[in-house]
């Protein structure tokens, strides 16, 4: 995510930040589209993706919430190009692999 | 590195595409959230809302786009009215935008209607702590009256040297509004911080 977030474009970067910074202080019941919507399917469970934009492109940033009360976990960040299946899957595998491994997740400092 | 330390955006925001699209992501993003979360703490549609500000589902829907930026200030107000909140629109340091957001508060998005707006709450004294300050003010006064008027302090003097007990955050009456006061939109924001997976 690090990575992800410092090589994006100018608008990108600060379309991520806003959005971010937005919905971090927000209600779970407020997450929802157009910033926020959940994935569909048995193999998405309780996954979400954070939607943004900039150099006329679109972003995603597939998370979750937990593993502790008022925490959400960022997972993956992509461009969408099309369907994303791949990206979606590679989610879920570290869903799980952070929900066996809490050690592996860090503070994000965006 | 932080996106919103103040040293990295000072030193990015003099790059002329930096900050068009720091300005430009701001109002989008803030204008979108508060708009659509106004909108759904009413439980109104796009739809409902358009109806009762007089407009199309299609501004609506623009207002809570995050990429569109061409507001109209009287669109704008009439949102604010029909919600009964504030509006400010005016120019202002860089600095002072960044600290707003990375201060942001449940209630800068979640913007509290004016029965709900804590900010009033000094108006709201009840008449027991009304009288209670202004007996021990009249107190004062007879003190004053007895060593010359003319020293007499005036009435803002007065009130720092006592302390108003109204103002004091000790105040249990004002403690008790401020707590009922914020179990409006009871936080339940899902971070202060982002939790990252390593990978």
């Amino acid at each position: 995510m690090d990575r992800f977030a410092v090589e994006l474009g100018p608008e990108a970067q600060n379309d991520l930040a806003a959005v971010l910074d937005v919905l971090r202080v927000l209600e779970r019941k407020f997450w929802t589209r157009p910033q926020f919507d959940v994935l569909h399917g048995k193999k998405y469970k309780g996954i979400g993706e954070i939607r943004f934009d900039g150099e006329n492109k679109t972003y995603r940033v597939f998370g979750y919430f937990g593993p502790a009360r008022l925490q959400f976990t960022l997972l993956l960040g992509c461009e969408k190009k099309g369907p994303l299946k791949h990206e979606m899957d590679e989610a879920a595998k570290r869903k799980k692999f952070a929900e066996e491994n809490p050690g592996v997740l860090y503070v994000f400092t965006f | 590195m932080s996106l919103r330390s103040k040293r990295y955006l000072h030193q990015k925001l003099s790059d002329p595409r930096f900050l068009a699209a720091f300005i430009s992501s701001r109002i989008g993003q803030t204008i979108a959230a508060q708009v659509r979360v106004l909108r759904q703490r009413e439980q109104m549609s796009q739809a409902d809302l358009a109806k009762c500000l007089g407009t199309s589902q299609n501004a609506i829907y623009r207002l809570e786009n995050p990429r569109y930026i061409k507001h109209n200030t009287s669109t704008l107000k009439r949102v604010a009215e029909f919600f009964k909140v504030g509006l400010i629109v005016r120019f202002a340091p860089l600095s002072e935008i960044v600290d707003w957001t990375n201060n942001l508060s449940e209630t800068s998005i979640n913007v509290p209607d004016l029965t709900h707006d804590t900010g009033f709450v000094d108006f709201e004294e009840p008449e027991s702590v009304e009288a209670d300050r202004i007996a021990r003010l009249l107190t004062v006064n007879d003190v004053n009256a007895a060593s010359g008027a003319a020293n007499a302090p005036t009435s803002q003097q007065r009130s720092e040297s006592l302390g108003d007990p109204v103002s004091t955050s000790q105040d249990p009456h004002r403690m008790n509004v401020q707590r009922s006061l914020t179990n409006y939109g009871a936080s339940q924001a899902p971070e202060r911080r982002g939790v990252l997976a390593n990978g």
